[in-house]
């Protein structure tokens, strides 16, 4: 089935399309789910949540746009939604002063990182961090567009980044990466 | 798309390219809700949104309905009630004095009665008289 014929199917309510189109995505829309939320159970329900978005609301996706695209942004806001229930999302402070030495990183440390160790890095910097991490790093969001998402400032959100970073940084070096 | 070093972009490219095995049973969970959604717009296309809307129409109507009931009768109109009310009580009613009609001299009891015997009907009995 070519990627036209699942959105028909979805928008007809074929069941059948619905599952193929969750069997295509699920994999890497575990992934992000995961990316944002630590534990397995709630990477689980906020794909559950998002793939039943996906197909209630799939008459509002636009054919321009990408499929894709379109579910991957369901995905990181279905995450959003689960951290602010849980009120994972609090308002951090703003860094006055920033030493940019203080958290660059090596490329070269990119290149050895495995997947399993990008997630352990991620699941150790506290949520806000991660989340604006994965935001900015990952998704490619800018300062403002994450500022609006989690309704705090550029500058907290830029801090924030600042932070996860050095954090990064201090992991990558006890891990014998960043050297 | 937001500037980045190339730490950064390669922590992306890989960070990107992860993939998770979902767990089974999330397609069931998601088919329930699906089975959820379409048997809920499958009565005559009533949703629950619709039955609260309704719900709420009513409770207002009631509301309305019941506002002058609940404020009290009008001041006013206690007012004219409570007059007629005053009347009724404070004025007697009208006992008419039944005209005055004298007894007869000769009447069929023998009773005797005098005609300026005006006050009274009483009179002696005949065991008592002289």
């Amino acid at each position: 089935m070519t990627e036209q014929e699942l959105i028909a199917g979805c928008r007809a309510n074929d069941r059948r399309a619905q599952r193929a189109v969750y069997e295509r995505y699920a994999p890497l829309m575990g992934a992000i789910a995961r990316r944002y939320c630590r534990r397995d159970a709630d990477a689980d329900d906020v794909l559950v949540s998002a793939f039943y978005r996906v197909f209630d609301k799939i008459d509002s996706f636009s054919e321009n746009g990408s499929f894709e695209g379109w579910i991957r942004r369901i995905v990181v806001n279905e995450s959003l939604m689960l951290l602010r229930k849980k009120h994972a999302l609090k308002q951090a402070a703003e860094l006055t002063e920033v030493d940019p030495g203080s958290f660059s990183i090596p490329a070269a440390a990119a290149e050895k990182l495995a997947e399993r160790d990008i997630l352990d890095l991620l699941d150790a910097m506290p949520v806000g961090y991660r989340t604006v991490f994965n935001l900015y790093v990952i998704e490619g969001y800018k300062h403002r567009e994450i500022a609006d998402l989690l309704k705090i400032s550029i500058n907290t959100s830029k801090s924030q980044l600042i932070l996860a970073k050095r954090r990064l940084r201090e992991q990558l070096e006890k891990l014998g990466y960043a050297r | 798309m937001s500037s980045q070093d190339s730490f950064e972009r390669k922590f992306r490219h890989t960070a990107r390219g992860m993939r998770r095995r979902p767990a089974p049973r999330n397609w069931d969970r998601i088919e329930s809700h699906l089975d959820r959604r379409d048997r809920g717009s499958a009565y005559f296309g009533i949703r629950p949104w619709m039955i609260a809307a309704i719900v709420l129409i009513l409770a207002g109507y009631a509301v309305v309905a019941n506002l002058p009931s609940q404020s009290g009768p009008d001041p006013l109109a206690q007012r004219a009630q409570s007059v007629e009310e005053l009347d009724v009580l404070t004025v007697p009613p009208v006992s008419r004095i039944p005209d005055y009609q004298p007894l007869s001299d000769d009447r069929a009891d023998g009773f005797l009665v005098s005609r300026s015997e005006t006050r009274s009907r009483l009179a002696v009995s005949p065991k008592y008289r002289l």
